[in-house]
């Protein structure tokens, strides 16, 4: 049967047909755009505010619980404060922005980084930034990163960075074995297990280089799992991580080589 | 004659799978404004409507790869689209929102434009207050199958109940929208004046 005979309210069915369809706001659907093309990722979020309600009476004493069993946990395992960052090297006469205010190098030289400061360098050069015998991370210039470490339960606290629009260089040091230190840009999760690595954060990409060790990545958009291993490079975009593995330039290789060899903890 | 005769090809279907950003703006185009209109008017809230529709092209999003690039994608999307407002129904947010204030059917009905005249608009307000009169399930499929212009096979495909249920459910649907509109048209009666109480022991 055809679909335009397959209607028993003709008129009804018309008239509903002939509703004005709602129009969505433009920017909101540009800003939806850009997330379904790849151009930005989804906020991780987003899916939860609609999570379905469930009855939870029975669950507040299951809760209660655990409560008093995690607190009971952390006081008897509470482990070494988390590590602080602190600000390693600015250039002479150059500045380093904290949380948006600037520092001379005169003062920014040791100082002690507060949790989630967020720094950026200045335009005279390279600064430097690290937690002792742990990591050092050097910032191109008007690289800004947000710095932090977690404290978990039971195991050692989690080192963290946000790296938005630069290039940030790392090393790890001799006390960095067991520890987990995790770099966020807009495209990828990277995790990093000791070793000699770079990340390039840019609009719509993020390039993962490494020189030793293996780093592992989690591209955001995709959701897709890969290792980087040593002298490769893995570039993320919008249409993900796959085949974009590739050996490091020499001049990249060269680089990395010169930050670790300069790099005393 | 169906608002939505856009087709995709099977080329450009395979290009969507694949997450190439042209293929994805095309598919875009063609169904982000159609889930937005289907969203808003099956929950009335145009603000969470934004939420529930990104919500669902985030699904849609993170499961690209699987679309059949054989079958009509609108019924894929429709799904994808109907379960996340299932979610929605079944969340604290929309408990919470039908406490706090009534749904908003204004907005949806201010959008017909100057070029409409006012019996037009009127009609069109009676049409939404009926729909919105619809249990949640019924108004579902009357707007899958006759403002989205699904076939029952389709819808039926959307809903993951058989042909012959929807069909059944839409006749039902398009019976209880049919006497409601004869309601909301009906003259109000004229109601006796009220005995003043006590007055015939008075």
């Amino acid at each position: 049967m055809s679909r335009e005979h397959d209607r028993p309210d003709p008129e009804l069915q018309d008239r509903i047909r002939d509703l004005a369809p709602p129009i969505p706001d433009p920017a909101y659907r540009e800003r939806n755009r850009k997330r379904f093309t790849g151009r930005i990722p989804y906020e991780e979020a987003a899916d939860r505010r609609l999570e379905p309600a469930r009855s939870r009476g029975w669950l507040w004493g299951g809760a209660g619980l655990a409560a008093a069993a995690t607190a009971a946990a952390a006081w008897f395992t509470a482990g070494p404060a988390a590590p602080v960052w602190e600000v390693w090297d600015v250039p002479e006469d150059g500045t380093v922005l904290i949380n948006g205010e600037a520092v001379s190098a005169g003062k920014a030289a040791g100082m002690s980084l507060p949790p989630r400061a967020r720094v950026r360098g200045g335009d005279r050069g390279r600064i430097r930034l690290g937690i002792p015998r742990m990591v050092s991370m050097e910032l191109a210039p008007g690289t800004e990163v947000t710095l932090g470490s977690t404290r978990r339960l039971l195991r050692r606290p989690r080192l963290h960075a946000q790296v938005r629009e630069g290039t940030a260089w790392g090393v790890t040091g001799p006390d960095f074995p067991g520890r987990d230190l995790r770099l966020d840009t807009d495209q990828a999760r990277i995790h990093v297990r000791g070793t000699t690595f770079a990340v390039v954060s840019g609009g719509d990409t993020t390039c993962v280089c490494v020189l030793n060790g293996t780093v592992e990545v989690k591209c955001k958009i995709t959701g897709v799992h890969l290792r980087v291993h040593p002298v490769e490079q893995l570039l993320l975009d919008a249409s993900g991580p796959e085949r974009r593995l590739s050996p490091l330039s020499p001049a990249q290789r060269d680089m990395l080589a010169d930050v670790a060899a300069h790099t005393v903890f | 004659m169906s608002r939505h005769n856009e087709t995709l090809s099977r080329e450009l279907l395979s290009r969507v799978r694949n997450r190439d950003a042209e293929a994805l703006n095309v598919f875009f185009d063609l169904f982000f404004d159609r889930a937005y209109g289907y969203v808003c008017r099956l929950i009335g809230n145009p603000d969470d409507a934004e939420d529930v529709t990104q919500v669902a092209f985030m699904k849609i999003h993170r499961a690209v790869h699987t679309l059949d690039a054989d079958r009509n994608p609108a019924s894929w999307v429709f799904a994808v689209v109907a379960n996340t407002v299932r979610d929605y129904w079944r969340s604290k947010r929309y408990r919470q929102s039908r406490l706090e204030k009534p749904i908003d059917k204004v907005i949806l009905t201010s959008r017909l434009t100057a070029e409409h005249d006012q019996e037009a608009r009127d009609a069109a307000r009676i049409l939404d207050a009926a729909l919105d009169g619809l249990s949640e399930k019924l108004r579902t499929v009357v707007l899958l199958r006759d403002y989205e212009d699904l076939s029952y096979t389709e819808v039926a495909e959307v809903l993951g109940i058989g042909e012959a249920a929807a069909r059944k459910r839409h006749s039902r649907a398009l019976a209880e929208l049919r006497q409601a509109l004869e309601r909301a048209n009906r003259p109000p009666n004229v109601l006796p004046k009220p005995a003043v109480m006590g007055k015939e022991n008075a």
